[in-house]
């Protein structure tokens, strides 16, 4: 299923944040109980022309697009960077932290080329929005102080939820995934980062997000959105438990 | 009293010198100069009252236009700093067409002595021994008669409105029952800008034309968005799309202005904040669900100067949009890129005049 930024924006349509963003790598989640022993995997993408790259799960199109392919470390066996896929082997996918919701709280969408002269479209799993929320976040949580630019936006994915999906349902899919077994974990924890990362003007996903948005916003704008989007998710939990 | 206001310096001072000889005993002698630069000196006449015995004593006049507290400080300060009354060879008074109870009271409590053409009158002097306290009117016998001296004000305001969205050539008479204006202010507004040559008049005292960039320009060195109005700063965290999306389904009167009404007729860079004119800021404020803030706040709510900002919208971009005429000034008036969005507003309302003007 359909994980990441392309996900988000699944979701949250061109929310007014920094202005449209496009990104042409793709991040696809798989459960590996869902997934039948033949064809293999790696056979299917080679058999599409993509080429492995160096590191477990990393695959180049054809035409140049990168993508991932993740396991939810929960479900991804032992092991420390490829995940363990019986048949498929331990290169085809590579295992992350976080990713645990996106098989309980999920989707289905349409997805369409971007130029309207081109007509494909398929229909596939798309990760819900409280599965992407906790998954943005423990991306953040994990380069919490790495300075690390390139996350930035991550931050800025989490503002754009936020807008974009109504506050009560989010808190209604986050209490699907605290009470489901494979998500639950990962969930407590993302919700017990909410405050500490969003909390205030110089938290440090506010900041992150400030950067991200390169002044689309002012910063007191932005720092003072999340801040209530936050609190106002944060007492909706509260409530639903 | 004369029929109409005076209103040139000369004329004040002759109905003033006329009060202050109706006043003085039998005997007592009156003369006065008028000073050549009444600028640099802070004083515009002196009078000199004698006595029978020949003991004189001098008053430097300053003539007030628009008397009020505010700049009876400033020039009753100058006139007292003046070498004559510093030196205490001349002593103060403060002349006006007409002198309202409030600034008697506030030149009384001062010890200022003041005259005016309607027979206000108070004049204290130690050597000759002299005081004279008369009373005139109470009433202001010219309330219109008074030139305006800025655009500042609500009435000011609507009249420009009006002035400038109604095409000229029209009559006082008509323009203000058309707009909904008092013919007298519209007739004082006129007055000013015809001061600064903004306006023609006809032979029968309407306006044959009207340079409605310049009144705008000029509208805006007196009018300024965040003072001429009361605005509140709020923040919706879901973003301005969120915002415009409840606009759109909103059922109780508002009218968008600044940046995001420049969207609608000449957009040149994004909005960074809604600003809307509303009737009630808090009850709006609920309906939109929108939380009051002191600093990030991306919706400002204005309850405007006056209900003329409801009026002559039109609805672009699905959103009750002010007229350009008012989108302008505020724009003008504005922080950040928002003068730079007014001057291109100005130059879309300059290439599509049918499309806002009737």
């Amino acid at each position: 299923m359909l994980v990441g930024a392309q996900a988000v924006y699944v979701h949250t349509g061109d929310a007014d944040v920094g202005g449209p963003e496009y990104t042409t790598d793709a991040d696809l989640s798989i459960t590996p109980g869902e997934l039948a022993d033949s064809p293999l995997l790696g056979d299917l993408l080679a058999g599409h022309g993509f080429t492995p790259r160096e590191h477990p799960g990393g695959w180049l199109s054809p035409s140049g697009i990168y993508i991932d392919l993740m396991v939810p470390e929960a479900l991804s066996g032992p092991g420390s960077r490829g995940a363990r896929l019986g048949t498929h082997g331990n290169r085809a996918a590579r295992r992350a932290k976080g990713l645990e919701g996106a098989a309980v709280d999920r989707d289905r969408a349409i997805i369409s080329a971007l130029d309207s002269a081109d007509s494909r479209e398929t229909e596939i799993w798309v990760a819900g929005p409280g599965a992407l929320l906790v998954a943005k976040v423990h991306k953040i949580s994990e380069r919490v102080g790495a300075q690390d630019r390139v996350r930035d936006k991550d931050a800025l994915d989490v503002l754009r939820l936020l807008r974009a999906v109504d506050t009560d349902q989010l808190a209604a899919r986050l209490a699907l995934l605290s009470d489901t077994e494979v998500s639950a974990s990962v969930t407590h924890e993302a919700i017990a980062q909410l405050p500490g990362l969003f909390g205030s003007s110089s938290a440090e996903g506010v900041l992150m997000a400030v950067r991200a948005a390169g002044g689309s916003e002012p910063e007191e704008t932005i720092a003072g959105s999340l801040r209530a989007l936050v609190d106002d998710l944060l007492t909706r939990v509260a409530e639903t438990h | 009293m004369p029929n109409k206001s005076p209103t040139s310096t000369a004329q004040i001072l002759n109905g003033a010198q006329q009060t202050v000889a109706g006043a003085l005993p039998n005997q007592w002698t009156l003369t006065s100069t008028r000073q050549a630069s009444s600028r640099s000196s802070g004083t515009d006449s002196s009078l000199t009252i004698t006595s029978p015995s020949g003991e004189e004593a001098t008053f430097a006049i300053k003539v007030m236009r628009s008397p009020s507290a505010q700049t009876l400080l400033v020039a009753v300060d100058r006139l007292n700093r003046t070498p004559a009354v510093a030196e205490g060879t001349a002593l103060p008074l403060v002349a006006a067409a007409y002198l309202g109870p409030r600034p008697i009271e506030w030149l009384t409590e001062r010890g200022v002595n003041y005259v005016d053409t309607t027979g206000n009158l108070r004049l204290s002097a130690q050597r000759p021994g002299l005081f004279v306290n008369v009373m005139g009117a109470t009433r202001n016998p010219w309330p219109e008669g008074r030139p305006l001296r800025s655009l500042r004000g609500r009435g000011a305001g609507r009249a420009v409105r009006a002035l400038v969205d109604f095409r000229a050539p029209f009559g006082v008479r008509d323009l203000g029952s058309r707009a909904g204006v008092s013919p007298a202010t519209l007739s004082r507004t006129i007055d000013l800008l015809e001061e600064d040559a903004l306006v023609t008049r006809n032979a029968r005292g309407g306006v044959e034309e009207l340079d409605w960039s310049g009144t705008i320009r000029r509208w805006s060195r007196d009018y300024e968005l965040r003072r001429s109005n009361t605005a509140s700063a709020y923040l919706e965290p879901r973003g301005l799309s969120a915002v415009t999306a409840k606009l759109k389904k909103a059922d109780w009167p508002y009218a968008v202005t600044s940046s995001l009404a420049a969207q609608g007729f000449a957009p040149i860079s994004p909005t960074r904040t809604a600003v809307l004119y509303v009737e009630n800021t808090r009850e709006i404020a609920d309906r939109l669900g929108l939380r009051p803030v002191d600093e990030g706040g991306n919706v400002l709510l204005i309850e405007p100067y006056d209900p003329v900002v409801f009026e002559r919208t039109s609805v672009r971009e699905d959103l009750v949009t002010a007229s350009p005429s008012q989108v302008a000034v505020d724009l003008l008036t504005g922080p950040g890129r928002e003068p730079s969005e007014g001057e291109e507003l100005l130059l879309w309302m300059k290439g599509n005049e049918a499309a806002w003007r009737t």
